[in-house]
């Protein structure tokens, strides 16, 4: 007979790794989103950070499920997710997502960086990665270039309910589990993919301007771009600040165990996160910064709240995930974790955690230096 | 149709017509029998044999009955006999062959009642560390009758 059943082994049993995962799932759509916004929607102030867009969204995503991997007891065990698709089971079309979205990613860059690449494939001594990536066909005619770019509009297209799906499960995985509190709740999509695009708007700020300033062939990073950014973090941060704040208020006009998750952020355990690094270090200072008229204009206040908002955001992941499980359906639990820092990762989960973050800097690093990222004006191909 | 993209088109379709046969290579014959899951497991499963006889069993027949009748009435009556002495489908179809003395570190109790975050804060759970001065829990509690001690 059994009564009740409560976790027996495991304190925290979704940890660092799985915030993680959420985090750099978030970054590559918000890094898409973006890219979208001048392939797709034409805002043409954006176009030059299209290229570096679809670099960013293809490699996070490529390393975003090695966390899931490394976070399974059994590693060698994780393509059993494919071989047995279970239909009814939100990770079951995850694992599946989680493989769309990347070929669709490299099949844009594939279009948009076909013209320069197969201009490099002619000569030079890495003529021949340029010719495999541009899979051995070097047409460069006015007709395959305009088709080039009809391809990369029709993809992005594909891509941004795609990358809205890959990142809302996420959301959507959370949502589902009815015996936590704060998860269970259908909005959690929605704000997950709320605070993506926060996260890779400030993602691409601090990249666009660090690669533009010290990488590019000018190495001076262009001041309108970075403020037309700042512009848009702002919005996005009043958009997920405003969706925090009917979260909380409209949840604490609901059930009583509802409102005991909304207490439990703002003034029980994990209030300090909550409270001082998710909505002010992490929302408010950088929406102060990229709003206040006389600094907004300013690209290091700029980079400042990026840096912030980005801190928010991965403490949102953390908050959510981790601080999630400390409040079960029994009610508030209190015990054990009272003391400062409420959570430590383990080792096991901190060594992936670092190695996951190297291989993605060592794979951008590979493909800033092999792809032709810069924006040249008038000279662009695909895009 | 542009040549370069049949190219694409092309490598797509070698990319998922392999996803496909690797698929069909390693996905088990009986997946799918009855669900979701691999259906020969079922018979495998069914195979074992079989290891433990139930806290039933050890009230019957009058072996155990005045301690079964004191656990069945305790906080612990959810914890199964064999929970903490083992498998005993042996012993009980043949009473001279022992079971595995039971389980008394405290380790073993701490499982349920070491402190930890996720379980309601109305069970009891101790910090290992202050309580009880490092002897086995059963020194001072009855495992049969808690709050016996």
């Amino acid at each position: 007979m059994v009564v009740e059943l409560f976790n027996v082994n495991w304190k925290v049993a979704w940890g660092m790794l799985i915030a993680n995962y959420f985090f750099l799932t978030g970054l590559s759509a918000g890094s898409f989103l973006l890219g979208a916004l001048s392939e797709v929607f034409g805002q043409e102030k954006y176009r030059s950070v299209s290229k570096m867009a679809i670099i960013l969204a293809t490699i996070l995503l490529i390393i975003a499920p090695l966390n899931l991997i490394a976070e399974l007891g059994q590693t060698g065990r994780f393509w059993t997710l494919l071989t047995g698709f279970h239909p009814t089971s939100p990770m079951a079309w995850g694992s599946f997502l989680l493989i769309a979205y990347p070929l669709l990613c490299v099949a844009e860059g594939y279009f948009l960086f076909r013209r320069d690449n197969a201009k490099r494939a002619v000569s030079g001594s890495m003529a021949f990665l340029y010719r495999a990536l541009v899979l051995w066909r070097t047409d460069l005619t006015e007709a395959t270039i305009a088709f080039d770019k009809k391809m990369v509009k029709t993809l992005a297209i594909i891509g941004i309910p795609l990358a809205f799906a890959v990142h809302g499960y996420t959301g959507y995985i959370l949502g589902v589990v009815v015996a936590r509190n704060l998860w269970s709740t259908p909005q959690m999509p929605v704000l997950f993919l709320l605070s993506a695009m926060v996260s890779g708007t400030a993602l691409m700020i601090l990249i666009v301007y660090i690669m533009q300033k010290f990488f590019s062939s000018k190495k001076y990073a262009d001041s309108t771009l970075i403020v037309n950014l700042g512009t848009l973090l702002m919005v996005f941060l009043l958009v997920d600040m405003l969706y925090i704040f009917f979260e909380l208020t409209m949840r604490w006009y609901s059930y009583e165990l509802s409102k005991d998750s909304v207490r439990e952020l703002l003034f029980g355990k994990v209030s300090f996160y909550f409270v001082w690094i998710e909505m002010i270090l992490g929302a408010i200072i950088p929406f102060l910064l990229v709003t206040i008229p006389k600094i907004r204009k300013n690209v290091g206040a700029v980079l400042l709240a990026s840096a912030l908002s980005l801190m928010g955001v991965f403490a949102m992941r953390m908050d959510f995930v981790v601080g999630g499980q400390f409040y079960s359906r029994n009610g508030v639990i209190d015990n054990l974790y009272t003391s400062f820092p409420l959570y430590l990762p383990p080792l096991t989960e901190v060594m992936p955690f670092a190695a996951i973050w190297a291989l993605g800097f060592f794979m951008f690093a590979l493909a800033v230096w092999t792809l032709p990222w810069e924006y040249k004006e008038g000279a662009a191909g695909g895009d | 149709m542009q040549p370069h993209l049949k190219r694409a088109i092309f490598l797509l379709g070698v990319v998922i017509v392999g996803f496909i046969f690797i698929r069909s290579l390693v996905v088990p014959d009986s997946y799918g029998q009855y669900g979701a899951y691999r259906g020969d497991s079922v018979y495998e499963n069914r195979n074992f044999t079989v290891e433990y006889a139930g806290s039933q069993s050890c009230g019957d027949e009058n072996c155990h009955k005045t301690l079964y009748s004191i656990w069945a009435d305790s906080r612990h009556k959810t914890v199964n006999c064999e929970t903490c002495h083992g498998p005993s489908e042996k012993h009980v179809s043949n009473v001279r062959i022992m079971p595995s003395p039971a389980n008394d570190s405290r380790e073993f109790c701490g499982k349920c009642h070491y402190k930890m975050v996720a379980r309601p804060s109305s069970f009891p759970q101790i910090d290992p560390e202050s309580h009880g001065e490092n002897l086995k829990c059963a020194y001072c509690h009855n495992p049969h009758k808690p709050w016996f001690v």
